[in-house]
């Protein structure tokens, strides 16, 4: 299976050999709302070409295994920018990820994850919203 | 977004060449260190977008290698990091696609507060994206991010010739990187004077003195000696923040060989040291008076409820002296629960004092009284003595009393010293 984005990444050197393929239930993501929003699910560095790429996650989609990681993380990112929610979403979406989604990066100790998605996936049928951050 | 007034300049007035690393967050590059074509160092931070997220705010500030060592060994806080921009301004742009607008420029200080991080968020190591890159390139570990306050503190004794007390606010909430609280710093300088001050008094008057009221002007005795325990303000550090004092007046007796400061200070700098250790604290408490001991309580209440960590430091150049103690707030809790455990269960001895009466009641058994050392005491007369004991008492004799003092709690102002007279009797 190939990555949706697998040319931009090999444009910008990222080695994908260390990712893998993985299952993880209730997971959450920040959305906008409705889900269809066509901002979600999108890696930042595909909804804003012009934007200066810094990360080969650019082109990934950040996930938290649980829902008190995602909270306690958005705590920290609002403390220093208090607008992010403008950015990266204002509603919370759960959801499952399954083996054919994409290739995954380990978890961090935030709880955090990088999910690079393969061609024709469109998470936004398998998550749903499930509060707000604001 | 927010409305941005400033001062509009070109575009190619700022060109940043190039990235260094991300410093926030991995998730979102929000914070990024970033060189400019003269070579300088430069912040970028992501702060507001549209509503539709096509256009992104920016701003940009000048720093340097220690400040940026400062923030990512967590010694500056963000917010610090920012107030500390060189030239005091920054560059704010926008951004829609591959459209940069003009620079606004505005000073640091007009900032609009929801662009700014709170002062509570605290960098966490782990988050440090490029902190790898960002060292390579700063050589990280070679930059000294050390405060020795210790050593300003010498060499502004040596510049002054007089010894300095430094009050060194180390951590606290209340405490930024060359910024307090106002009434943090207020309540903690005006609480060390009062012990300062006190300790002063116990020295020339004796322990068990009375209150030393603000002298008459034409007693100029008292008020060298009210002027021998006041300080002054003598300069500042910007590393935390940390305060440097003098005594105000640190004269040698011609019998004397140590400075008068250099006693209050080694008093003073003993009662701190001891007290953390609470058999010794029971003997300073015996040292000193129940003015003193009550003046320390408020200090380390100040520092309680402030929760900050306040090194105490005094240094002579000429006595050649260092004496430090670090009180924090668990510490200065500690100390005062000690302090009460110590005053409710100890008994202290009576003592004796001669001067006159000024202010009797004889119906609510008070009593105010001016001791031969021109220091005042009041309170209340033993339940013993009667009213008709009371109404013999004459204004213009000398009368030697016996006193029992304790320092007690009151619901409403705190701990308080209480003086009660057991006994008198007409001095013959």
């Amino acid at each position: 299976m190939t990555l949706k984005y697998s040319k931009e990444l090999k444009d910008f050197g990222c080695n994908t050999s260390g990712l893998n393929q993985i299952e993880r239930k209730n997971v959450i993501h920040f959305v906008f709302d409705p889900i269809s929003d066509s901002r979600n699910f999108v890696p930042v560095y595909i909804s804003d070409i012009n934007r200066e790429k810094v990360t080969c996650a650019g082109f990934a989609l950040s996930f938290y295994e649980t829902f008190m990681q995602a909270q306690t993380r958005i705590a920290t990112f609002t403390m220093s920018k208090k607008n992010i929610y403008k950015k990266i979403g204002t509603h919370y979406a759960q959801g499952d990820i399954s083996l054919n989604d994409g290739l995954s990066d380990n978890v961090d100790k935030n709880g955090h994850f990088n999910l690079y998605t393969f061609n024709d996936i469109d998470l936004r049928i398998k998550f749903t919203i499930i509060g707000n951050i604001i | 977004m927010e409305n941005i007034i400033g001062i509009e300049i070109n575009k190619e007035s700022l060109i940043i060449e190039g990235t260094i690393g991300v410093i926030l967050f991995s998730e979102f590059p929000s914070t990024v260190l970033c060189i400019d074509n003269n070579e300088e160092l430069y912040v970028k931070e992501w702060v507001d977008c549209s509503d539709d997220g096509k256009t992104d705010r920016y701003f940009y500030y000048k720093t340097n290698k220690k400040d940026i060592a400062l923030f990512l060994s967590n010694q500056i806080s963000h917010l610090d990091l920012i107030n500390k921009c060189e030239d005091g301004f920054v560059y704010f742009q926008d951004k829609t696609g591959n459209l940069n607008s003009n620079y606004t420029i505005i000073g640091v200080n007009k900032i609009t507060p929801s662009y700014l991080p709170d002062f509570k968020f605290k960098l966490d190591k782990s988050d440090i994206v490029d902190y790898d890159s960002i060292d390579k390139f700063l050589n990280l570990k070679n930059i000294d991010t050390s405060t020795d306050i210790s050593v300003s503190v010498k060499n502004l004794s040596i510049k002054n010739s007089n010894p300095i007390i430094s009050l060194y606010f180390k951590k606290g909430e209340s405490v930024g990187y060359g910024t307090i609280k106002t009434e943090v710093l207020a309540n903690t300088l005006m609480n060390f004077e009062k012990l300062y001050e006190s300790v002063t008094l116990d020295i020339q008057k004796g322990t068990n003195r009375g209150e030393v009221k603000k002298s008459k002007k034409e007693d100029l005795q008292d008020e060298n000696i009210i002027n021998l325990g006041k300080t002054k303000v003598v300069g500042q550090i910007a590393a935390s923040f940390g305060l440097f004092l003098t005594p105000f007046s640190n004269q040698t007796n011609f019998f004397d060989e140590e400075p008068f400061g250099d006693k209050i200070a080694k008093k003073t700098f003993e009662l701190f040291n001891n007290s953390i250790d609470t058999d010794k604290l029971k003997l300073e408490c015996e040292m000193h008076s129940e003015f003193t001991i009550l003046a320390y309580y408020n200090l380390l209440n100040t520092i309680y409820k402030s929760d900050i960590n306040l090194d105490f430091i005094w240094y002579s150049h000429k006595a050649e002296r260092y004496l430090n103690q670090v009180i924090n707030s668990n510490l200065a809790n500690k100390i005062k629960q000690d302090i009460t455990n110590l005053k409710s269960s100890n008994e202290p001895d009576p003592f004796n004092s001669k001067g006159k009466f000024r202010a009797i009641d004889c119906d609510r058994k008070t009593f105010a009284f001016i001791d031969l050392d021109d220091t005042h005491l009041k309170g209340k007369f033993d339940r013993q003595i009667t009213k008709g004991d009371l109404e013999q008492i004459s204004f213009t004799n000398l009368y030697n009393i016996k006193l029992q003092r304790k320092i007690t709690k009151d619901m409403t102002k705190g701990f308080i010293v209480k003086e009660t007279i057991i006994s008198f009797e007409k001095d013959e």
